[in-house]
């Protein structure tokens, strides 16, 4: 009867029976059974044959309603489970399609990712450039230094005297004048629609000019100039405090173009060079007051620019005489040279500390100081309200997470907040703070306090390193009115603006380190002076490039029925624009400025242009538009640190501070060689990082060979050139020389790995030893999806070269391969020490912190090929235990964990108590049964025989 | 009453047609409306409020040791600690045991292995009661297998995101904070992040 049965239960349900079809059989059947002569009839007879041709042939007629019945038992299951299926596709439709455009999103953020890293190496190389020339700028800025100090002791005496004639204020006419009161009026009554109209010219400008400015730059650039004029007009009492400002860079000027009346007191050549000098330094430090002049004339005429803003450079004349009279002021030019020498110093200073500072202590640099500066900033800044702003946590918490030292968090405290914590907890401190000015919650909130910052005072490392007020050479204060002094002809002066700037070169003041950033990334610095605004403007170009425009668009977009719903529903009060006013808008919410506004219809700059509509989105700009490119500038200087790190730190891994060696190898991929004819050209760089390299020797070079095959085969002789004895590698250049390798056809199939091993001396420390490696894959060389990245700290090169061949002996493991890479995505190895806790080799992540990064590494689990084969098997079978979960099952009735006896392996303590620690320690242990640090395993298969049978088949299978 | 008692009596076959398709109108109907209970099942809910046993053993319940070594087989090994006896089951896998726990003679505790060839899913739990709230995660860092805890039914099993089971617990119904405290002590609600092994 068993038999019978179980021969009924292996009976597969017939593709073509349907449900009402066997119900029609079973009643037949049970017709049959109650009427066993039915079987002479012909209904009957057809019913036999009907159930032969579906497989019932071999079933006992007692038993095919069994039979029958099991068929329909499963086909109504089938159709339940279909049902089922359907059911919960339907219900899930919307979490299908959430996924789908998840999975096409982070699709497009791969890509884009990829994008970013191809072009952030090609960063780091332009980065490397630039240090070279910041050390080249030391080297010039330390000679002018020795220059400026040899002249001091002639300069200390030489007192010249200026008389200064300063334009009366300019003649309005009637109508001029009338205009010029409307204007005032305007600013005074109309001030956001007078900032607007202005910012809107200057736009126009600044866009029609050739330079190289995104867009959302000028626009930004143009709306705090703009801001800057109306200010003026409506303080017109203030120009006579910046009078001074004017009169001592027209002095300075001077200095600078007269050639008669400083070489009577200065006779000596070096002297009147160095004064010059000097002076061309101050200058440029103290010139940025001049641009929103420049801008002013430029859009509303000289006339009304010289009532706003008071005479420009080039209306004050200033003539030098040896003799004092009675409207002179003295020139102390010792005292210029002096100041400037300070400044020159700090620039050494800093260059010098920078070339050697680690790429963390320069963060740490730019942290601090960067926060300085941007307290500074905002406190200068004539509104309070950004000022609270600025002092709120959650602002404090955006600049903190983009790495400025204070700490908080963030609690959802309603369904919207939750949203935001689950989908976009980045944005968290942006909602807080559009909480903050605008009253609109949505449900986010600081949970912790944070650690308080300094504000204010310190340096202002980005600004005036010595401001104009500080030289008091003449010792007597300037007292001009406005009206103080003779009309002369304008344009007398010179702008010397870009002479400054261009002809100097004087650009390696921690500020000017900016300049170079700012000409770097393309920033023309042709409308700019240096100093302050081109910081500005290197902060607001990195809007451009930092912040994802079209992502911001799109969050906006996406969310607007979030946003109009809150406004519409609450009738909220909206804080007004930044300086001044506030709206009250409410019902407009939902199909006014700020519904055009969250529907993106303004787009995100497009509102500038409309006057409620910046009255609503200020806030927003401050909140994502002025903080974060604050933000985004400090990460632009700390991207780019190496324009002040020793490049090689931050861009391949070192073992030593002194010398990097990388090899490439070209092709580095190429089809099978054939007839000895596939040659590959090595080429080898030796950079200085620190200080000049000398006796440069060469230490050793190895091969390795992996092939598919698991044949053993030697690498081919290398003709490697000798260094020449007076070789030396300075830090600006690098020494590189290329040797060729003939690669035949017993390579085929083959992963080559070559290493040179280089030795020097530098004045610090003598035998400094570092290696470069290569590899070549010929034809269909052993390889896995497991790959060697740089997604965490940059490899050093020697365990990025031992982790690469450890990963060619593990591809050769098939069963294993299969096992990690049923799709083929990458496993991304990584080497970031920080991210593991001291005892350990690795830790595997999945991904865990966001970087791409599967598994961390340190130094110690890699220090050779067949180490690092055995912590990477082990750290790439959790991996597997996280994709496919029955290999964990297998292993546990493979008796391989209960061999243990809640001992674990001798290797490893952690494997006892652990079934997934031990698991992957036997898939490791098989690869290499004696890593370095215990060879207690080394009889295994003897040992945990087990575990190694489990292994095999892990492995191979 | 005489012209009734002729009526039915003439009229059997009819009025037994009748009955019959008011029968099969009922049946019908009952059948309709029992598929249709079924049909509204929904896979993300709890669906049953059933106690879970494990092969008819439930816990909290008293047995004799005798009574579950014969269900349950002669126990492999045995622990004794003060009042609590751990018995070890054989399980469809030599190397993995079934374990009951007891105290004072109280089943309190089991812990059924899953393996393989028991062609069991986390799906197969999941339509019986339904996808629980409670998921706590072990606090260690390679740990790939996650515990989803059904306190009212009295059943936690340990499951991988595949819906691969490695085990299945069962337990005297509680609340999910006695549950904690009680059976998963190494457990936390969030997903642990620190680093226990390498």
């Amino acid at each position: 009867m068993n038999k019978v049965l179980t021969d009924i239960l292996s009976k597969p349900v017939p593709s073509n029976l349907t449900i009402p079809k066997v119900k029609i059989l079973i009643q037949e059947v049970a017709k049959f059974d109650e009427n066993p002569r039915m079987v002479y009839s012909s209904s009957g007879e057809k019913l036999l044959k009907e159930l032969d041709k579906l497989g019932a042939k071999t079933i006992p007629q007692n038993y095919r309603g069994v039979l029958l019945q099991h068929w329909l038992e499963q086909l109504l299951e089938t159709q339940q489970t279909i049902t089922d299926i359907s059911e919960y596709k339907e219900q899930n439709s919307t979490v299908t399609q959430g996924l789908d455009e998840q999975i096409e999103k982070a699709e497009i953020w791969k890509e884009k990712y990829d994008e970013t890293l191809k072009n952030a190496k090609t960063e780091v190389e332009k980065a490397r450039a630039r240090t070279e020339a910041i050390i080249k700028e030391q080297q010039k800025i330390q000679g002018q230094i020795a220059k400026s100090k040899l002249a001091q002791p002639k300069l200390d005496n030489a007192k010249i005297y200026a008389n200064i004639t300063i334009p009366e204020p300019p003649f309005l006419d009637e109508n001029e004048q009338a205009d010029f009161d409307t204007l005032r009026n305007y600013a005074e009554n109309n001030k956001e629609e007078l900032i607007e109209d202005l910012a809107e010219e200057i736009e126009e400008k600044l866009s029609k000019g050739k330079n190289d400015i995104a867009p959302e730059q000028i626009k930004l650039l143009a709306r705090d100039q703009a801001e800057i004029i109306v200010e003026k007009i409506q303080n017109i009492e203030v120009v006579q405090q910046e009078l001074p400002k004017i009169v001592q860079l027209a002095i300075l000027d001077t200095v600078i173009t007269d050639t008669t009346a400083i070489p009577s007191v200065v006779s000596n050549k070096e002297s009147l060079e160095s004064i010059v000098h000097s002076s061309k330094i101050l200058y440029n430090e103290a010139s940025e007051v001049l641009l929103s002049h420049e801008i002013a004339e430029n859009i509303l005429g000289k006339k009304f620019a010289l009532r706003i803003f008071g005479p420009g450079i080039e209306d004050v004349k200033v003539t030098f005489s040896t003799l004092q009279s009675e409207n002179s002021v003295p020139v102390n030019l010792g005292q210029i040279n002096n100041d400037a020498t300070a400044v020159q110093e700090r620039q050494n200073l800093i260059i010098e500390e920078a070339k050697n500072i680690t790429v963390t202590e320069a963060k740490n640099y730019f942290y601090s100081n960067a926060s300085t500066y941007i307290d500074a900033k905002i406190n200068a800044l004539p509104n309070g309200k950004i000022k609270t702003l600025y002092n709120k946590p959650s602002v404090r918490a955006i600049l903190t997470r983009n790495g400025l030292p204070s700490y908080l968090e963030f609690n959802a405290t309603s369904p919207s907040g939750r949203l935001v914590m689950k989908y976009a907890p980045q944005y968290a401190p942006y909602f807080d703070a559009f909480k903050q000015v605008t009253g609109i919650s949505v449900g986010i909130s600081v949970s912790s306090k944070i650690i308080p910052m300094k504000f204010g005072g310190g340096v202002m490392p980005f600004s005036k390193i010595v401001s104009i007020q500080q030289i008091k050479w003449a010792g007597t204060p300037y007292t001009y009115g406005f009206a103080v002094g003779k009309k002369v002809a304008f344009g007398a002066g010179k702008k010397v603006v870009e002479q400054t700037v261009v002809k100097t070169g004087l650009i390696a003041t921690a500020g000017s380190f900016i300049a170079k950033g700012a000409a770097a990334i393309g920033v023309s610095l042709g409308v700019f002076t240096a100093g302050l605004s081109t910081a500005i403007t290197a902060a607001f170009y990195a809007i451009g490039k930092l912040i994802n425009w079209p992502k911001v668009k799109k969050w906006f977009r996406d969310n607007k029925e979030v946003l109009v719903g809150l406004t519409a529903g609450a009738g909220l009060l909206i804080g007004g624009p930044a300086v001044g006013g506030i709206v009250l808008l409410g019902g407009l919410a939902a199909t006014g400025t700020i519904g055009a506004f969250a529907t993106g219809t303004l787009g995100i700059l497009g509102f500038i242009g409309s006057s409620i509509g910046i009255a609503i989105a200020t806030p927003v700009i401050i909140t994502i538009l002025i903080i974060p490119p604050l933000v985004a500038f400090i990460m632009l200087v700390i991207n780019n640190s190496a324009y002040v790190v020793p490049p090689s730190i931050s861009t391949t891994g070192a073992d030593n501070p002194y010398m990097l060696v990388t090899k490439t190898a070209n092709p580095s991929k190429t089809t099978n060689p054939t007839n000895n004819k596939t040659t590959v050209a090595y080429t080898v760089e030796i950079r200085a990082l620190k200080s000049p390299l000398t006796n440069l020797r060469l230490v050793g070079a190895e091969c390795n060979v992996i092939k598919k095959n698991n044949a053993k085969i030697n690498c081919p002789p290398e003709d490697i050139p000798e260094f020449p004895d007076d070789l030396s590698i300075s830090p600006t250049s690098a020494y590189s020389f290329t040797f060729f390798v003939n690669y035949d056809s017993g390579y085929s199939d083959a992963l080559v790995f070559d290493t040179i091993t280089i030795a020097a001396d530098t004045i610090e420390e003598s035998n400094i030893v570092t290696e470069g490696s290569a590899s070549v894959c010929f034809g269909d060389c052993p390889q896995n999806c497991a790959k060697v990245e740089d997604f965490g700290d940059p490899w050093p090169p020697g365990l990025a070269r031992n982790a690469t061949i450890a990963l060619g002996i593990i591809s050769e493991y098939q069963g294993f391969t299969a096992k990690l890479c049923p799709k083929n995505e990458p496993v991304n190895l990584c080497y970031k020490p920080s991210r593991i806790d001291d005892g350990f080799y690795a830790w595997h992540v999945s991904n865990l912190y966001g970087d791409n990064c599967d598994v961390y590494f340190n130094s110690k689990g890699v220090g050779d090929p067949r180490d690092a084969s055995f912590i990477i098997t082990h750290e790439l079978t959790h991996h597997i235990q996280s994709i496919k979960a029955t290999e964990t099952v297998k292993y546990l009735i493979s008796g391989g964990y209960s061999e243990l006896s809640g001992n674990g392996f001798c290797t490893y303590s952690a494997t006892k108590g652990s079934a997934t620690e031990a698991m992957a320690e036997a898939a490791a242990l098989y690869v290499n049964s004696t890593p370095s640090w215990d060879a207690c395993a080394g009889n295994y298969n003897s040992k945990y025989p087990k575990n190694f049978s489990w292994a095999q088949k892990f492995m191979t299978q | 009453m005489n012209k009734l008692f002729n009526f039915i009596k003439n009229k059997k076959i009819l009025l037994l047609a009748f009955v019959s398709i008011v029968s099969m109108i009922f049946i019908f109907i009952k059948i309709n409306s029992s598929e249709k209970v079924i049909n509204n099942v929904q896979p993300s809910t709890n669906i049953s409020s059933e106690v879970a046993t494990f092969k008819d053993i439930a816990p909290g319940n008293t047995y004799k040791e005798e009574d579950i070594n014969k269900m349950l087989g002669i126990p492999v090994s045995s622990t004794l600690s003060g009042e609590v006896k751990i018995n070890n089951y054989p399980s469809s896998n030599e190397y993995r045991t079934n374990d009951v726990e007891f105290i004072n003679g109280e089943v309190d505790f089991i812990k059924e292995v899953v393996n393989l060839d028991d062609n069991r899913t986390a799906e197969d739990i999941r339509k019986i009661y339904g996808v629980t709230e409670y998921v706590l995660y072990e606090n260690v860092s390679d740990s790939y297998f996650n515990l989803y805890v059904y306190p009212k039914n009295g059943i936690a099993y340990l499951g991988h995101n595949d819906g691969t089971i490695l085990e299945i617990w069962y337990f005297k119904p509680t609340d999910i904070n006695t549950f904690k405290s009680k059976w998963a002590s190494n457990y936390s609600d969030k997903p642990f992040t620190g680093q226990t092994g390498h």
